[in-house]
């Protein structure tokens, strides 16, 4: 090499070693005052106190908080969920109906008083433009664990107030309210009514009202007249990626779901209807659910009565071992949208009474040629002043196809030691994730001597995040939810 | 040419050692006192509150009594448990003796686990939980190997980067039957122990056997504590309070490595001489691990070693050169009546663990400490 030509090789080094950081300013600039950031270009939240130094190119898993000012759990259970990258900091408004809340105190307290019973004179929900302040990146939370190391925080997005012509934001999520009204728990002759207010990916509103109706049976021979139901009837809003002011009504979800005695969940023209904004079609449910067989007191056959305890609880006189709910081949609808193809599933759900979690062995969703295997958990956690706060929280955590994410390892996997436990500390961005909170303030009713208190009502604030899954498989888990509405919410 | 083979060669041996060694990975000892450690309250509830009704045979506890032993302790540095053990009682009604409620050990305790890394850090990874049953022999029935919906497990989250799995138990350990009045004094039970390279054996007259057959213990609460099969005995010795073993094997893989402990020595009862007024006691342990094959080769010495090793004390003789684990569980009793030859009633006891680990492994710390709370009720009784 010439001295002239490593002269220039000096200047050409100066020159690109002088560019590079301008070029990395640029790529990571926070001006979005015209363009929204897309979740990949965001600075993320650090993945987890051990590796502290990563910075994703997929939004990674955070420790999660679980002492949101207002719902301090009795249990310090922090453990890494999984979030995309911009959370929706507001609430979503319409002129017209219960603001999606906030999960905070101040927030339930706004909601709309119950009881939601629908109007059937007038549409519950309104087709009106909603004005929607843009999502703001969240600021870091609080860890509910003292010990554990807070997460760098992510930086906050300057918005502007109103966009006009904005880039969607690519949030998964199921975010939004549930309002509860267990009319039957009061009377018997009532139904229990279960207004639904909720955000699927921050695209689709999910609205409307489930109502649960109790078994009637004649009084003599005990033939049942009217079987127990859900009857589904909820709008489905598309929200304008463009323009996030402007919503659609894009399909309707109706029909029943009945129960059986021995707790089989049957659709009975349980469809969403995709035609309502133009060409498109119905989809029906299809399958079946199987549940907890009815207890039959007096009826012919014993009642199985043991002496059980169960933490702090008594059950004296009949045994709750496990509430099942099995999945056989459940055909999920599709729609209101091509692009949510239906579902079919299998596999079982599982609420341990010990434990407090709902677990599952796999849940197997195939949809169009994909098949995601759910396992995981869905714990639930009661505040330790719950008896006067009526608090408790879900924790999801429910990983998509993690057996077979685990076993496609490399050859170094043969090298690996057991999983000790810092296994529980870390984080693998390579399993998509559902994880978050939803969260009960129930309205209990004290119980007599040393029974339970019985829930009235229940406001449930979702804030459910996933990691790696796409918007069909955020509205297929969403349906498949609601369709277990019942056994879900209920103690 | 020689380089050429050096350097072959080494790579070879690289090779073959390098993956030798990954899986032939044994797992750290530790050598470190409290490796077991925390309290524990205890509340005999099955003592204070007695059947007023007359149903039941005289002197039994009321219905729905039960003692609880409530827990906060700390195993190998990384593992941690709070929560309770409930125990129930066996009842029985008074004329037809015919059972009223069934005895049980119901337990709800948390699981969490500090990070190996930074101890600073604490995850919530789950619950033990689940129940077994005792029947009227003294069986702890903890059932089969696939799961009942309350089997006695470990049932751990998925957090983390680690899956969620249960840890059944199960199998059967044979407890203290009920007082067997009136029959002959049972024979000697012999128990044996190598002190410094030589057998010691002491002579039991009354001992009540706890037998351990094929109790698995679940895996958890993280999977390099894993599934493990126990078998073997301790047994209580009536006339000193002290629980001696033969042997208790336990089995498990480890790395797909599968290991065996066997622990010998025994867990001494000392009593403090105010007992009666402080009412202290506690329990000095002395349990050996693989005393056969860990001990040190003896010289020429050990043949000019006198009979002092005969002596029973020397049966209770701490040798730190061989893996185990020793200290103290400390117990002060709230104690009721007694005086002249009756023993007072232990009401409520406060327990604090302090055991110390020499060359132990964390599995085997963490499985003995299972075991320990398995056969928590009989453990606490006088």
């Amino acid at each position: 090499m010439t001295m002239n030509s490593f002269k220039n090789l000096s200047i050409v080094r100066s020159v690109v070693s002088g560019i590079i950081p301008i070029l990395i300013a640029m790529g990571c600039s926070t001006d979005t005052s015209s363009v929204k950031p897309s979740a990949a270009a965001v600075p993320t939240a650090t993945v987890s106190v051990t590796d502290r130094t990563t910075t994703p190119i997929i939004p990674k898993a955070r420790i999660s908080k679980i002492d949101r000012k207002t719902n301090a759990v009795s249990t310090s259970k922090v453990s890494a969920v999984a979030t995309a990258a911009p959370q929706p900091g507001e609430p979503l408004r319409s002129n017209t109906v219960t603001p999606i809340a906030e999960p905070a105190d101040a927030a339930l307290a706004q909601s709309t008083p119950l009881p939601v019973r629908r109007d059937l004179e007038q549409p519950l929900l309104s087709d009106q433009p909603t004005v929607e302040p843009v999502a703001s990146i969240p600021s870091p939370v609080p860890s509910a664990d003292a010990s554990v190391e807070e997460p760098q925080p992510v930086p906050t997005v300057q918005n502007s107030p109103t966009p006009t012509a904005t880039a969607q934001v690519e949030v998964n999520s199921i975010t939004g309210r549930v309002s509860i009204d267990f009319r039957s728990r009061s009377d018997p002759e009532d139904s229990d009514f279960y207004k639904i207010d909720l955000l699927c990916s921050n695209t689709v509103k999910v609205r409307g009202l489930i109502v649960r109706s109790g078994r009637k049976v004649s009084s003599i021979l005990g033939r049942e007249q009217q079987p127990l139901q859900l009857k589904y009837d909820l709008n489905f809003s598309a929200i304008n990626p463009i323009d996030r002011a402007e919503t659609k009504r894009v399909g309707e979800w109706t029909g029943a779901l009945t129960i059986d005695r021995e707790g089989r969940y049957t659709p009975k023209g349980l469809i969403i209807d995709s035609s309502i904004a133009g060409p498109g079609k119905t989809s029906a449910f299809s399958g079946s659910i199987v549940g907890k067989a009815e207890d039959r007191p007096g009826f012919l056959g014993s009642v199985r009565e043991y002496t059980r305890v169960f933490g702090k609880k008594r059950v004296s006189v009949s045994v709750k071992k496990s509430d099942p709910l099995e999945f056989k081949n459940l055909e999920i609808a599709g729609g209101p949208l091509d692009a949510y193809i239906p579902a079919k599933v299998n596999g079982n759900l599982d609420y341990d009474y010990d434990t407090g979690n709902w677990l599952t062995d796999g849940i197997v969703i195939q949809s169009g040629s994909r098949r995601d295997t759910i396992t995981g958990s869905i714990k639930w956690i009661e505040d330790e002043n719950r008896l006067t706060n009526g608090k408790g929280t879900y924790k999801v955590n429910l990983r998509y196809n993690e057996q077979a994410i685990t076993r496609a390892q490399d050859e170094g996997s043969f090298f690996e030691s057991m999983s000790d436990e810092e296994a529980f500390f870390a984080v693998d961005p390579a399993v998509p994730t559902i994880s978050g909170t939803i969260s009960y303030k129930d309205t209990l009713e004290p119980g007599e001597g040393e029974d339970e208190p019985k829930v009235l009502r229940s406001e449930v604030t979702y804030d459910i995040q996933s990691n790696g899954l796409d918007k069909r498989q955020m509205m297929t888990f969403l349906k498949l939810w609601l369709l277990i509405s019942g056994p879900v919410n209920d103690e | 040419m020689n380089r050429t083979w050096m350097t072959v060669a080494s790579c070879a041996a690289l090779l073959c050692v390098a993956p030798t060694c990954a899986f032939a990975q044994e797992p750290e000892t530790f050598s470190e006192s409290g490796f077991v450690s925390g309290t524990m309250d205890i509340d005999f509830g099955t003592r204070r509150n007695l059947d007023t009704t007359g149903k039941l045979v005289a002197g039994s506890p009321a219905e729905g009594a039960k003692d609880t032993y409530k827990m906060a302790l700390n195993v190998a540095k990384t593992t941690e448990y709070s929560g309770s053990i409930s125990r129930y009682p066996r009842l029985e009604s008074k004329i037809l003796g015919r059972e009223i409620q069934a005895a049980q050990l119901v337990f709800d305790v948390n699981l969490a686990v500090r990070n190996p890394k930074n101890l600073e850090q604490k995850k919530n990874v789950g619950k033990w939980v689940g129940s077994t049953t005792i029947d009227k022999e003294g069986v702890y029935d903890f059932g089969g190997t696939t799961s009942n919906a309350s089997q006695l497990r470990m049932a751990i989250d998925a957090v983390g980067k680690a899956t969620a799995f249960s840890g059944l138990f199960s199998g059967k350990v044979y407890g203290k039957v009920s007082e067997e009045k009136g029959l002959l004094d049972r024979k000697l039970t012999e128990y044996t122990r190598l002190v410094k390279g030589k057998k010691v054996t002491i002579k039991v007259k009354k001992s009540d056997p706890l037998k351990f057959s094929n109790l698995q213990l679940g895996e958890g609460p993280a999977q390099i504590y894993p599934r493990t099969i126990v078998n073997g005995n301790l047994d209580y010795d009536y006339d000193t309070g002290n629980w001696l073993t033969n042997g208790i094997v336990f089995k498990y893989t480890v790395n797909g490595v599968e290991k065996t402990d066997t622990i010998t020595g025994s867990i001494k009862w000392v009593e403090d001489p105010s007992r009666a007024s402080n009412g202290k006691g506690q329990y000095e342990f002395n349990l050996r691990f693989n005393e056969d094959t860990s001990k040190p080769a003896s010289d020429e010495s050990a043949a000019f070693a006198g009979d002092a090793s005969q002596s029973e004390d020397a049966f209770f003789e701490v040798d730190n050169s061989v893996p185990g684990i020793t200290g103290t569980i400390s117990y002060v009793d709230t104690l009721e009546g007694g005086g002249d030859d009756e023993e007072p009633t232990v009401l409520a006891s406060k327990v604090t663990y302090a055991l110390d680990a020499n060359k132990l492994t964390k599995a085997q710390a963490v499985n003995l400490f299972k075991l320990l709370m398995v056969i928590t009720g009989p453990m606490n009784d006088e």
